[in-house]
C-alpha cells in the first residue's frame, strides 16, 4: 500500500484570535465555524478567569482540512480553595482518522500548554477517558439517575388516537399530583424565584451546603454559566441526526436558576436544564431538613412542565422521585470523572451534575 | 533494540488490543486493513506500548504514526 504524503499541521488558537475572528472579523488561518462555534468562542472569551493570551483550542489539520479539534476553558474553584482546573468542552476527530491517535494529539497539545495536573473532564466518551488516562489522569465513575416515562411511537397509536393518549397522561399526572400532595409530605407552601444570576445571598446559601460535593465553582463562574450556556450551538461536526435527549446538540432547551424559598428563607437552589421534554438537574444544594419540600417543587416543575424524561446526580432527590411513578422507567449510569493523580476524591464525596462543561 | 525485536513485542499487544489472536504485524498495516483497530483500541495500545518500553510518546511524534511500520519507527527512536 503506498501511502499519501501527509502535511500534518497542528494549530492552537488563543482567546485573542478568537476575538479578532469573532469580534473583528479578521481571518485567522484555521479558524472557522467548524472549529468553535460562534457561540461557544464567545462564551469562552468571556470567562472570567481568561486572558487574551490564554490559548482554549486546538486543531489538527492534514493537507489543510480540518482532522481533528477540541476546545477548553478555564476556571479557579471555590473548593477546593483556589484550585485552577481546566475543562475540555468537546473533542472531535474525523472518522477517516479513526485509530489515529489525532484526539490524543489535540488534547494533549492543550494539556501540555495548560500545564500537568490542572485539566479535568467529565462524562467522556470511552475513548477520552482512555486518552486521559494516557494522560495521566484517574477516573471515578459518577452514578446518574435517568427516568423516562415508556415510550409510545406513534407507530404504535397512530394519529387519532395521539390526542388520547395525551389526554390521559395529562389525566394521570393531575392524579399523581394530587397524590403526592397528600401522600408524600412536603410543605407546599413555597415560592419559586428564578433569577437572572446567582447572588451572594443564593451563593453563601450554595456554599453552606456544598459540603458533599468534592468541587464547588465560584460565584462568578455560576454566573458566567448562567450568562453563556455556551453549548447551545455546537460546531456544525457536532451536529447530529439523532434526538438525544439531555444534548446541548438541540437548540430549544431552558437554562434556569431557581430558588426555593420559604418563610422568607432560601431553603434550596437548583439550576434546571430542559430540553424537547427532558429535565435534568445540574446543581442542587438544600437544606437537609426541607429536602421534601426541595424535592416536592422539583417534581411540580417535572409535573407542569410535562416532563418525560429526568436525570439527577442526587440520590435523595432520585429516592423520592421513584415512588411516584411518574415515569415507568429508570436507570443508573455511570458517568466519568477524570481528574489529576494529586487530586482528592473521597468515596463520599459526589460530583454535581453541571461541573465541568456539563451544565446544559 | 532492532526493528524485529521491537516487532515481536508489540505484536502481543497489538494482537490483545485488536483481539486478533492471529494478527500478523506488517509494516503497511494500518487501520483500513484491521475492522477493531479503532481509537480506542489504539489508545489502548499506545499505553501498554508506553508501559512495556518506558516512555511517554510526544504528540509531535503520534502525528507521524500512520501504520505499524511508522509506530515501529517512533518506538525506536526512543
Amino acid at each position: 500500500m503506498v501511502f499519501m504524503e501527509e502535511n500534518i499541521v497542528i494549530q492552537t488558537y488563543s482567546v485573542a484570535d478568537l476575538k479578532n475572528w469573532l469580534l473583528h472579523n479578521r481571518a485567522i488561518t484555521g479558524l472557522s465555524s467548524e472549529v468553535i462555534a460562534p457561540t461557544r468562542a464567545f462564551a469562552i472569551m468571556n470567562n472570567p478567569f481568561v486572558t487574551d493570551e490564554t490559548r482554549v483550542v486546538c486543531a489538527l489539520f492534514v493537507n489543510d482540512k480540518l482532522a481533528a479539534f477540541t476546545a477548553a476553558f478555564p476556571e479557579v474553584l471555590q473548593k477546593p480553595e483556589n484550585r485552577l482546573a481546566w475543562w475540555f468542552t468537546t473533542l472531535w476527530c474525523d472518522e477517516k482518522y479513526e485509530g489515529r491517535g489525532f484526539g490524543l494529539v489535540v488534547i494533549g497539545t492543550l494539556c501540555e500548554l495548560i500545564g500537568e495536573g490542572n485539566f479535568f473532564d467529565v462524562e467522556g466518551a470511552k475513548e477520552t477517558v482512555e486518552i486521559f488516562r494516557l494522560l495521566g489522569l484517574k477516573c471515578k465513575y459518577i452514578p446518574r439517575y435517568e427516568f423516562f416515562k415508556r415510550k409510545i411511537h406513534a407507530d404504535t397509536i397512530r394519529g387519532k388516537l395521539a390526542w388520547c393518549r395525551e389526554a390521559l397522561s395529562q389525566m394521570s399526572c393531575e392524579r399523581r399530583r394530587k397524590v403526592m400532595m397528600h401522600q408524600k409530605g412536603g410543605d407546599s407552601n413555597y415560592t419559586v424565584e428564578y433569577p437572572r444570576f446567582v447572588d451572594d445571598e443564593t451563593f453563601a446559601f450554595i456554599v453552606a451546603h456544598s459540603d458533599k460535593d468534592v468541587l464547588l465553582r465560584k460565584q462568578e463562574m455560576f454566573n458566567w454559566m448562567l450568562q453563556y450556556p455556551f453549548v447551545q450551538v455546537s460546531p456544525l461536526h457536532d451536529h447530529t441526526p439523532f434526538d438525544n435527549r439531555f444534548s446541548s446538540i438541540v437548540k430549544d432547551y431552558l437554562f434556569v436558576c431557581c430558588k426555593i424559598v420559604m418563610d422568607g428563607k432560601i431553603i434550596g437552589v437548583t439550576i434546571l436544564s430542559v430540553s424537547r421534554g427532558c429535565m435534568s438537574v445540574r446543581y442542587l444544594y438544600y437544606e437537609q431538613e426541607s429536602a421534601k419540600t426541595v424535592f416536592r417543587a422539583i417534581v411540580d416543575h417535572i409535573l407542569s412542565l410535562r416532563i418525560k424524561g429526568f436525570e439527577t446526580n442526587d440520590v435523595k432527590l432520585a429516592d423520592y422521585v421513584i415512588p411516584l411513578r411518574i415515569f415507568t422507567k429508570n436507570y443508573i449510569l455511570q458517568k466519568s470523572f477524570s481528574y489529576p493523580q494529586d487530586f482528592v476524591f473521597s468515596s463520599d464525596s459526589g460530583l454535581q451534575a453541571g461541573e465541568g462543561d456539563m451544565f446544559v | 533494540m532492532d526493528r524485529k525485536e521491537v516487532v515481536n513485542r508489540i505484536a502481543p499487544m497489538a494482537r490483545e488490543v485488536f483481539e486478533k489472536p492471529d494478527l500478523e504485524l506488517c509494516d503497511t498495516l494500518d487501520a483500513t486493513q484491521v475492522d477493531t483497530w479503532t481509537s480506542f483500541a489504539f489508545m489502548q495500545l499506545l499505553g501498554k506500548i508506553e508501559e512495556e518500553f518506558g516512555f511517554r510518546f510526544k504528540m509531535m511524534e503520534l502525528i507521524k504514526i500512520q501504520n505499524i511500520g511508522t509506530l515501529v519507527d517512533v518506538v525506536m527512536q526512543h
